[in-house]
């Protein structure tokens, strides 16, 4: 029982990992000697990646929170400034580059939009400075900056809360914490569920469009800076501004742009926060080189027999490997139903402002959010890599595979760095 | 059949400019025929690149990048071999840069050592970022390549310098320390940063001191991310079972770290401590 108890609950899991390697408990500020924030005062805030998404990303981190902009960055200077100066004209400062953001003292929350491949830096340097963030999604570009991130925050006790919020109405519905509770309990082995995301991830939307010729850089925009850790590219407008998620180096297609958003309440309510698939089988034609382009589907196969399932719908054949069905206590003796029924429910999600003031961890936060971004990047590779892939989600490799290992933790353009 | 008849498998821009109109069966033969022709139909496919903006080459990149890929994976060494050393071959030809480094992003994905004298050739050319995607194929191939980023650091400047450095310190060689030390002291910023992120990756105990006094001296940026190798470099020791040193970097930054603005640092040394016991 003890140990259901361990899997069911987040604070039997903070508790219980508090001694672990893998420990995360918030301090509060007072303990250490520095001022104590009361939940009702004002915190500083900034935003980094002033377009599109940028503007509700900061609203949204502001809930529950009495926060002052200070700061906005953009390697964009008009968009920085034009954020600035619609929010807290006169008092908040704009800038180009993040760094000089980041040495602020009077920060203390961060939210980030910019495109993904810059999502993992600039947490990791936001934590390391003390923030706390609120991160767009996806996560991440690539799977090993998932893990950088979670070490991070785990380092220096920051909140991070990912940018997608479905998980908070599941972890209140109560047909999905009966299926959060049979799933981790761990006694549905061989589990037969196979559940089907078809459709909605926007796969020619955010198609890219190959063999655009280099255009000239607006005086505005610092190139290099935006190209940051990603391959440098010659500069064509539309690897920026919302369509630069039809290019591999900075996101992934409707897959990273749609899946973590379909993914993350999905992953919460089967109890997969801490684990990953072992199996990742694709459906796609070849992929190009620079841009995102068609596939039909992807099956995730976890080590308990779960299977995720993304059917594109826009391309290619149905998914046809396996009934879909999903998970019920008919699945379970009654022995064990009433081993299910016993366990407690899980404890409510931390909303970001409520994680902030209780300085706990946050319900989207970077261990379950890197998971998430998992199940699309894990996706993706098998799309573009055009095979069976089998992952140990443990050291979190694939199995075999050297050449696929090569895209789990791709070499970064200096300065940046894991 | 020519490269070129063989790339017309692949797709070109359809409605909207994307390549919606790929059929999967026809591409996975056109990979078929292009490793079947060997090194010559390898380069009369390279011969279809043109720089960016000069022509069209969708379909000879994407088949291109389609046999990269296709060569990986389990049971694929000899044909992945043949095919990156025909590949490799192309660099030697008279093309653009530009193309070039096409060809070497292609190669990060297949190229395994036998490719790597012929990569590094490029390590420390400053044209079209090819020093960039030089280091970041060898970066790929692992730390048997260690010896050409070594050989490339001292003539290397400017950006391809940065990126030398922080090759020897992603591939962790230990040879470097030395380099890695020197590095720390220079002074720019980003090249001391990259020379201590590659110290904390070798994690020797005889650079606790070392990370401690550089960051200790710097400012703003540096010091937040020094700071943070220190609190890295703890970890790793810790790890390897080394708790005395460890604890002499939580320590040692505790005491140090006295504005209210490093409370964070202070809050990650007591738990470095807590889990050294």
């Amino acid at each position: 029982m003890k140990k259901i108890l361990a899997k069911t609950t987040r604070r039997d899991f903070l508790a219980a990992s508090a001694t672990g390697a893998t420990a995360f408990t918030i301090v509060p500020r007072n303990v250490l000697g520095a001022p104590e924030v009361p939940p009702s005062e004002k915190l500083g805030g900034a935003l980094i990646g002033c377009g599109g998404r940028g503007p509700g990303t900061y609203s949204g981190m502001c809930k529950g929170l009495d926060v002052e902009l200070l700061a906005a960055c953009d390697v964009d200077t008009r968009k920085a400034q034009r954020f600035a100066d619609s929010r807290n004209k006169g008092k908040a400062k704009a800038y180009q580059d993040f760094r000089r953001l980041l040495e602020r003292d009077d920060i203390d929350v961060v939210a980030i939009a910019t495109p993904p491949h810059w999502h993992a830096s600039i947490s990791i340097a936001a934590a390391e400075a003390g923030k706390d963030v609120l991160c767009e999604k996806p996560m991440t570009r690539f799977i090993a900056e998932g893990r950088a991130v979670v070490n991070t925050f785990e380092r220096y006790g920051r909140v991070f809360q990912i940018g997608t919020f479905g998980r908070f109405g599941r972890s209140r519905d109560r047909g999905s914490i009966d299926k959060h509770k049979i799933m981790a309990s761990g006694l549905l082995k061989n589990c037969e569920a196979v559940r089907m995301k078809r459709g909605g991830l926007k796969i020619r939307q955010w198609s890219g469009r190959p063999g655009i010729p280099p255009q000239t850089i607006p005086n505005e925009l610092d190139w290099d800076l935006y190209c940051g850790p990603s391959p440098w590219k010659p500069y064509e407008g539309r690897r920026t501004g919302g369509t630069h998620r039809g290019y591999w180096d900075y996101e992934g297609g409707g897959m990273c742009d749609m899946g973590q958003h379909h993914f993350d309440p999905e992953q919460w309510t089967y109890a997969k926060d801490y684990t990953s698939a072992v199996e990742i089988t694709p459906f796609a034609p070849p992929s190009h080189p620079e841009v995102t382009g068609m596939w039909a589907w992807v099956e995730l196969k976890y080590a308990d027999g779960f299977r995720f399932v993304m059917e594109s719908t826009e391309w290619g054949p149905k998914y046809d490997q396996a009934p879909i069905r999903d998970v019920s206590m008919n699945d379970l003796s009654p022995e064990d139903q009433e081993k299910v029924k016993a366990m407690p429910d899980p404890e409510p999600l931390l909303s970001f402002g409520e994680a902030v003031k209780q300085r706990k961890k946050a319900g989207g936060h970077a261990e379950a959010a890197h998971r998430a971004a998992c199940i699309l990047h894990l996706a993706n590779l098998a799309i573009r890599l055009g095979r069976k892939l089998n992952y140990d989600p443990d050291k979190e490799l694939f199995v075999n595979d050297e050449e696929a290992n090569r895209f789990l933790h791709p070499p970064m353009s200096a300065p940046w760095r894991l | 059949m020519s490269a070129k008849d063989i790339i017309q498998a692949f797709p070109t821009p359809a409605s909207g400019g994307i390549l919606s109109t790929i059929d999967k069966e026809a591409c996975e033969k056109a990979v078929g025929q292009i490793l079947d022709g060997g090194e010559k139909t390898l380069r009369e496919l390279a011969d279809l690149l043109v720089e960016p903006g000069k022509g069209n080459d969708i379909q000879a990149r994407h088949a291109l990048h389609a046999t990269a890929i296709r060569v990986g994976g389990p049971n694929k060494a000899k044909q992945r071999k043949a095919f990156a050393k025909a590949l490799a071959g192309t660099l030697a030809d008279d093309r653009p840069k530009a193309v070039k480094g096409f060809i070497l992003r292609q190669l990060q994905i297949c190229a395994g050592d036998e490719q790597a004298d012929a990569i590094a050739s490029f390590l420390t050319d400053g044209d079209e970022h090819l020093y960039e995607y030089s280091a970041q194929a060898l970066e790929a191939i692992g730390p048997s390549t260690t010896d050409h980023f070594r050989k490339a650091y001292p003539k290397a400047k400017g950006a391809p310098r940065l990126t030398v450095l922080q090759g020897l310190g992603f591939l962790r060689d230990e040879k470097s320390v030395k380099v890695f030390r020197s590095a720390s002291k220079e002074k720019d910023l980003e090249i001391r940063l990259a020379g201590l992120w590659s110290l904390v990756r070798i994690a020797s105990t005889e650079d606790v001191q070392l990370l401690l006094d550089t960051a200790a001296k710097e400012e703003g940026w540096g010091r937040i991310k020094a700071t943070g190798y220190c609190l890295q470099l703890a970890e790793a020791l810790a790890s390897a079972g080394k708790k005395k040193e460890a604890a002499k970097l939580y320590q040692n930054l505790k005491k140090s770290r006295t504005s209210n603005n490093e409370s964070h640092v202070r809050l990650a040394c007591d738990r470095g401590l807590a889990k050294l016991k």
